[in-house]
């Protein structure tokens, strides 16, 4: 134990006296099992100690219920094998010596996905945990925000009032993204954009009921502007449209609204309601239609058997009526950010609409040229993972090859993004990456800077649009996917052909690492390229058959306007 | 004595048998029956009474009706409900209660293991009883390869049973009720838990039935009575559009044994790496939680104690099984109290 002294191992140890004996023998045969850095990422008081891990492990840790490494898990080892429990064996010295070739488990089968699976809850209990923790009163009455929307309304002709489940200024991510671009489109040709977001943030459709109030978080342009009571707003909206405002609603999600009180508003509407498929909440309160948080589903019908042992159907028997009514009234546009997530949409939701359409969030444009830069000769590949270590991201599967190659020379393992959540192999190295409006390509930066060969995208719900993929391409990775990762497959079918691959399952995966046959597809050229934002709604009204009586309405405005100034 | 109501509607009657340990479970398996077959009626065997404070009504739960164990005309009952613990109880009166139900003119009996959880339609087990009399659901379908689960499947199934005794349909003909007194008669004696004896409860006595009743059927679908010891050789799988496969079949039931115990271990080792199996157990842990019976001691069986809250030790219910001239000597084994057995 080179570091450590008597009192700090009684300082870790609690009532354990000095340190005990290790064998060498013993420290030998288990070192392949031990992962270090997995040990003092989990172990934060071990690491502050400074002590040798895999000696504390073997005279302390295990005792006390410490895992060597992602793989092995002392407590399930006891717990499965009361034989090695009653003689008090070190548990990962057994597996080592006889337990791996009796065929003992090290760990519970499917532990991950099984912890994920364990705690999916239905939104119905934890919209109440969220509802304990937000909420706010109201700040603006009715008169100062007629005031306000009066005011804008000097300078622009038309309001374009979008609703989504957070305050995008504030929150980031694809929506948020999508909604900032799209409010400088409306505001670039004379619209004024007003933002809607419910004031208390819950993970389900909110309770309707006309004795209780509805309250938004009102964001006008840039400005935030309070909450409003929904009735009060809906009478604010009223009565820009009783002197000729031009008004059009924007849907972008329903999460944490009532849908009734949407509806109301997309009544005011001009044209017809435009709402987008981000994801799939119109169609199953598990909006990535994950049965159990685990699996996809495909939404099959609601009275089905999987619906009735997955945690999200009485959610999605519940929320079902509520949507189609908003739909039947408000008779929508539906855009969705992707053509697989169109067709998907249209497949399984079963809801009327008026008009579809996909408007791809962004589009890759990759230059005529591939990169000079390949793979340097005897440099292992650099695989990666980009964002936070997700499952529905397919981090799992990533974890699962890290796992499988950790050690293995021809492979080096990244994540970008945020470390975590958890902690995980210290066989994967983390690049902290923040992708923000201020720095939108700071993840293909990352990816190019540190000269990852191929990101794996193996996204365990169909992306309706998948940035990091995107942001992949972009640096001039070599994509690797599954049929069931939405538009990702889909990029690699279309315009990152030939720098990607899509495979049938994680056995192809492995395969294709183990076989060697990576490296060759590495060394045909990549090419780097840049992604162009596409203008969101903004960019498809002006596009659209609904523009120019939007537009002539916005004329008939301005004129009415300048006639009461006069 | 419950009220029996044949109203014509329907045919079948379906029986299940528990202590009040296992309500929860009964409910899960009243809740699902009545989801696929609302015109099927279930009664519950109930053999266990309630502990002081706490309050049950058959009439709010979703059965047809319940039959307290003391109300089947079972002899010298004080001396069964001693000789047997609560297993061996449990699936003792499946016989006696299986008659009392044909004795009454049911025309279709189907009993299912309180701790199964129906998933799909059965209404071919209904067919099925227009032709046989008696039908069994084998624990395999077919031989197992891997040595592991030949020790615990087949071999299990020589010590404890070929067919698994948590789902049985019989009708209500002539040689159903054959059977019906024959398995009762068989059970009141000898239903104890004797691997080495040749005894395992009521399900080793049903290895005979293919030899003794001509018309019995065995019923090889493997989406029927699902479960550890056949797993392996049925993989669970869950399509996209919303059903529910065992080995390829619509899964019909699940029996989900000792989920919360070693079931779990024995799952695990035949899940065959597939999540969805634990989806299953997921559920069926979710659905018992919402329908746990409040106020319920843990671990109550009426009969589990003597008068004076002693635990009663197996020992002594076998004692007392084997020594008739014990039965003279104390006619209400729980007054007698732990003492008097100690003492012999």
């Amino acid at each position: 134990m080179s570091d450590m002294t008597a009192s700090d191992a009684n300082m870790m140890g609690g009532d354990f006296p000095n340190p005990l004996h290790v064998d060498a023998e013993e420290l030998r045969l288990v070192t392949p099992y031990f992962d270090a850095d997995y040990y003092l990422a989990s172990n934060v008081d071990v690491a502050h100690a400074a002590v040798d891990p895999l000696e504390h492990f073997m005279t302390h840790g295990w005792r006390e219920g410490r895992d060597p490494s992602i793989n092995f898990s002392v407590t399930y080892y006891l717990r499965a094998n009361p034989d090695v429990e009653s003689v008090g064996i070190n548990p990962l010295l057994h597996y080592v010596l006889s337990g791996r070739s009796e065929g003992r488990r090290p760990s519970r089968l499917l532990h991950s996905e099984r912890i994920i699976l364990e705690a999916a809850r239905p939104l119905s209990i934890r919209e109440q945990e969220w509802m304990a923790e937000s909420g706010g009163a109201p700040s603006l009455g009715p008169d100062v925000l007629k005031r306000a929307l009066e005011a804008v309304l000097q300078e622009r002709s038309g309001l374009i009032v979008s609703v989504s489940h957070d305050d995008y200024q504030t929150n980031v991510g694809g929506v948020q993204n999508l909604v900032r671009e799209e409010r400088f489109g409306f505001e670039k040709v004379g619209c004024a954009y007003l933002h809607l977001s419910p004031a208390t943030a819950i993970p389900n459709l909110a309770p309707h009921n006309s004795a209780v109030d509805f309250y938004f978080s009102l964001r006008l342009g840039s400005d935030h502007l309070g909450l409003v009571r929904s009735e009060d707003l809906l009478q604010a909206l009223s009565s820009l449209r009783r002197v000729g405002i031009p008004l059009a609603v924007v849907v972008h999600h329903l999460l944490g609204t009532a849908p009734e009180v949407v509806e109301d508003i997309a009544a005011l509407s001009s044209i017809p309601a435009i709402i987008w498929v981000h994801d799939y909440f119109t169609v199953c309160a598990n909006y990535n239609l994950l049965r159990n948080d685990v699996r996809f589903c495909g939404a099959p019908p609601l009275d089905s058997r999987a619906c009735g042992v997955c945690v999200y159907g009485e959610d999605r028997e519940a929320i079902r009526p509520r949507i189609e009514a908003f739909f039947r009234t408000a008779l929508p546009i539906v855009l969705a950010p992707s053509e697989a997530a169109l067709s998907l949409w249209l497949s399984t939701a079963g809801l009327p609409y008026q008009v579809s359409a996909a408007q791809p969030l962004a589009r890759i444009v990759l230059a005529s040229h591939p990169s000079p830069h390949g793979v340097p000769p005897n440099r292992p590949l650099r695989i990666a993972h980009l964002g936070a270590r997700l499952a529905s991201k397919g981090w799992l599967a990533f974890e699962r090859l890290v796992l499988r190659f950790a050690g293995d020379s021809r492979y080096e393992f990244f994540q970008l993004g945020v470390p975590g959540p958890g902690v995980t192999t210290g066989a994967v190295r983390n690049v902290p990456v923040r992708v923000t409006s201020e720095a939108p390509d700071a993840m293909i930066e990352a990816v190019a800077e540190h000269r990852i060969d191929a990101v794996v995208c193996w996204s365990t719900w169909p992306e309706t649009f998948c940035y990091a993929a995107h942001e992949a391409v972009a640096a001039g990775a070599f994509l690797l996917t599954h049929p069931g990762a939405g538009n990702v497959p889909a990029l690699v079918a279309g315009p990152a052909a030939g720098q990607g691959l899509i495979l049938p399952d994680e056995e192809a995966l492995h395969a294709l690492l183990e076989q060697n046959r990576l490296g060759p597809m590495l060394s045909t050229g990549r090419r780097r390229g840049v992604l162009v934002r596409e203008g969101g709604t903004a960019a498809w009204l002006l596009r659209s058959a609904e523009w120019p009586r939007f537009h002539r309405e916005m004329a008939l405005a301005r004129a009415n306007n300048a006639a009461v100034e006069a | 004595m419950p009220q029996w109501r044949p109203e014509g509607v329907s045919e079948v009657h379906c029986f299940t048998s528990a202590s009040f340990a296992y309500l929860d479970r009964v409910r899960v398996l009243a809740e699902t029956l009545r989801r696929h077959h609302p015109d099927w009626r279930l009664w519950l065997c109930l053999v266990d009474q309630e502990p002081p404070g706490f309050g049950f009504d058959g009439n709010h739960e979703w059965l047809a009706g319940v039959v307290r164990v003391t109300e089947l005309g079972i002899p010298d009952l004080c001396r069964q409900l001693f000789t047997h613990d609560v297993v061996e109880l449990c699936t003792a009166v499946k016989g006696p209660m299986l008659h009392w139900l044909l004795q009454r003119g049911a025309e279709k009996v189907v009993y299912l293991d309180p701790d199964i959880a129906v998933l799909g339609s059965l209404s071919e087990v209904e067919a099925l009883l227009d032709r046989h009399d008696i039908v069994l659901t084998p624990h395999q379908l077919e031989p197992d390869e891997c040595p592991q689960a030949i020790r615990d499947n087949e071999i299990g199934s020589l010590k404890y049973g070929i067919y698994n005794l948590g789902f049985l349909a019989v009708s209500g003909r002539e040689e159903g009720l054959r059977f019906a007194c024959w398995w009762r008669n068989r059970l009141l004696e000898h239903c104890y838990d004797d691997v080495p004896g040749g005894l395992f409860t009521d399900q080793r006595w049903c290895d005979l039935v293919p030899a003794f009743f001509a018309s019995s059927y065995v019923l090889r679908d493997p989406g029927y009575n699902v479960a550890s010891w056949n797993l392996n050789r049925r993989p669970i799988t869950i399509a996209t559009d919303g059903t529910i496969l065992a080995g390829g079949s619509p899964l019909k039931f699940f029996h989900f044994t000792k989920v919360n115990s070693v079931g779990e271990v024995m799952l695990e080792r035949y899940a065959g790496g597939r999540i969805e199996v634990f989806e299953l157990m997921q559920w069926y842990r979710r659905r018992l939680v919402a329908h746990a019976p409040a106020l319920l001691p843990k671990g109550w069986w009426a009969f589990s104690c003597y008068a004076d809250g002693t635990p009663i030790p197996r020992e002594h219910r076998r004692l007392y099984r084997d020594r008739p001239d014990l039965w003279q000597r104390y006619p209400d084994p729980f007054a007698a109290g732990p003492a008097a057995f100690e003492a012999v």
